[in-house]
């Protein structure tokens, strides 16, 4: 049981210097156990800033991140114990690979947790196995791995330390169709199979509105939604106006009921629009 | 909302870039094999592959970047293999990439879209001109004394963009220029890449991977495994779902929705890939139902 719980969270960089720039406030939410979380907002949110803070890489300057009750700052010689407790994989997480072998490298964080070679091994193996990164890659050296397999290798890593939650940034950037769908597919999986936390940071709502069970939105550092999918899509217009993209379909619905087709508008993916879209049509001629 | 729905472009010349029979090889792996590709003037070329499909190699063989290893590439009628054509085909044909940061050389906006023009010996006057003329199109006059690092992604892709146009290419290549960028910054760049082809006429050649912007263009070439294995219209090559899937891409949402539609039984046009066309066609069948 593990919940993370933010309680009045701010960040502000250079705090007291002429050029301070406050990136994060007053933030107040908790993820709980299970969820699939989708977090929303453009360049400058404080969408970064925000998740930095969940695994203690970066300190509030305001409010406090509580891990299972805890404090993560309270007790400096507990922080390590607690950060692991979170597994934050950054953008571009490939150019952190370094190992002579990917093997090697998915066990870099398990062997610093100073846990038996058999334990490691097995370790490696489950997070290898999520990623679907196939044995015979794992003796190669991470640098010749397609784009793709680079970046779920550095995953693995983080999944390696078996995190109670993890928060990836923008996992999918850079990546082809097929790569995208990929990567989303194995963290579902994941998410799925080990019914933990997961927090993902997406510029394209398309994939949030496909993958994720809720959806937070930051706007100039605050909080501007937190609730299921379908609730914050709700906001479309709201969402429009902030200069977010809603989901396409989602876009197309509200011109339709603009133009007077009775349809749903708290509607996201192409199936479903279909459904709602064909029933006002059944509505017309029935 | 933008339209961009038939519109009828004249394409002046026919192969103002042109590639025959080009073969390309890394050392023993071959990246691209026997392509017959040709972008007239004026066209707004999208190319689409996943990635090692040799979009990226295509890209650097147009302006001489990358060589043959058999075969030719013509711009302008140029043979990119003639070094001493090389300064006029990049004066031609200039090229954008992904990673804003690794495209900006100088100091000041100004100064880095007047880099290539001062290298190129031109007077002063010619050089402030064509620097003015640049940042106009896009999009980004009041930032021109500004230091481009503290730009966002899209804005510095936007002084890449103008530091190409400051050359006065007739056709531009951007590998897949949104690719780090989030929504807004996309949106404004591919604003800027659609209004320099329709409204200057500059050929486009457009590498991504998003479905959308591809939906933009006048034809899509899709590569998979160094060969041609589409080259069509945005309308044909999207309404073949199965088929894009099958080359590791996708279809644009609002198509995936189309043939969801016709699937319930809604008498819709496949090949429907603008948000606009498939409210427009919805509202017609319901005015006719009342």
């Amino acid at each position: 049981m593990s919940t993370l719980r933010l309680d009045n969270v701010g960040f502000t960089y250079q705090k007291g210097m002429p050029d301070e720039k406050t990136a994060v406030s007053g933030v107040s939410l908790t993820f709980e156990e299970g969820d699939f979380v989708g977090i929303i907002g453009h360049t400058g949110s404080g969408k970064s800033t925000l998740i930095q803070m969940l695994n203690g890489l970066l300190k509030p300057t305001t409010g406090s991140v509580y891990i299972d009750g805890d404090d993560i700052w309270d007790d400096k010689s507990k922080l390590r114990e607690k950060r692991f407790k979170v597994g934050l994989v950054l953008q571009y997480p490939e150019y952190q690979l370094f190992e002579e072998t990917v093997r090697k490298d998915i066990a870099f964080g398990p062997k610093n947790l100073g846990l038996s070679d058999e334990e490691i091994d097995s370790r490696v193996r489950e997070a290898a196995g999520f990623l679907r990164i196939p044995e015979k890659l794992l003796d190669r050296s991470p640098f010749d791995l397609s784009g793709g397999e680079k970046r779920r290798a550095a995953i693995a890593g983080v999944l390696a330390m078996r995190p109670e939650v993890l928060v990836l940034d923008e996992p999918t950037a850079g990546l082809d169709p097929r790569g995208r769908r990929d990567i989303l597919d194995v963290i579902k999986n994941y998410h799925e199979a080990e019914k933990k936390t997961v927090i993902l940071v997406s510029h394209s709502m398309d994939d949030v509105a496909r993958y994720a069970n809720k959806v937070l939105v930051m706007n100039n550092g605050t909080l501007l939604y937190y609730d299921s999918v379908g609730e914050v899509f709700k906001h479309a217009l709201e969402l429009r106006e902030t200069g977010l993209n809603i989901p396409t379909v989602t876009g197309i619905l509200l011109t339709l009921r603009e133009r007077g087709l009775d349809v749903d508008t708290d509607i996201y993916t192409p199936a479903a629009a279909a459904q709602t879209i064909t029933d006002a049509f059944r509505g017309i001629s029935g | 909302m933008r339209k961009h729905i038939n519109i009828y472009k004249e394409v002046t010349v026919d192969n103002l870039i042109r590639f025959e029979n080009v073969s390309f090889s890394y050392g023993i792996n071959k990246v691209l094999e026997n392509i017959d590709l040709t972008a007239g003037e004026g066209e707004f070329l999208a190319v689409l592959g996943y990635n090692g499909s040799g979009k990226s190699t295509l890209a650097k063989l147009i302006n001489g970047i990358l060589v043959p290893t058999s075969g030719k590439v013509y711009v302008d009628g140029m043979d990119t293999s003639d070094e001493t054509k090389l300064a006029d085909i990049r004066k031609t044909a200039g090229m954008v990439f992904q990673n804003p940061d690794n495209q900006i050389v100088a100091t000041i906006v100004e100064e880095d879209i007047a880099f290539a023009p001062e290298n190129l010996g031109l007077d002063p006057a010619e050089i402030r001109t064509r620097v003015d003329d640049a940042i106009r199109a896009v999009g980004l006059e009041k930032h021109i004394k500004d230091a481009p690092h503290k730009l966002s992604g899209g804005q510095k892709q936007r002084v890449a963009i103008a530091g190409v146009l400051a050359m006065q290419p007739r056709c531009i290549i951007l590998d897949e220029p949104t690719a780090m960028l989030d929504p807004k910054g996309r949106s404004l760049v591919m604003n800027v890449i659609e209004r320099l082809n329709r409204e200057k006429g500059i050929t486009i050649i457009l590498i991504t991977h998003f479905m959308e912007e591809a939906a933009l263009a006048d034809r899509i070439v899709i590569l998979s495994d160094g060969k041609i294995a589409e080259n069509g219209t945005p309308r044909q090559v999207f309404s073949d779902r199965e088929r894009m899937i099958s080359l590791g891409l996708e279809v644009p949402p609002v198509t995936e929705l189309t043939l969801d539609l016709i699937g319930n039984g809604l008498p819709l046009e496949k090949d429907i890939i603008h948000p606009e066309e498939l409210t427009e066609a919805l509202i017609k069948m319901k005015e006719a139902a009342v």
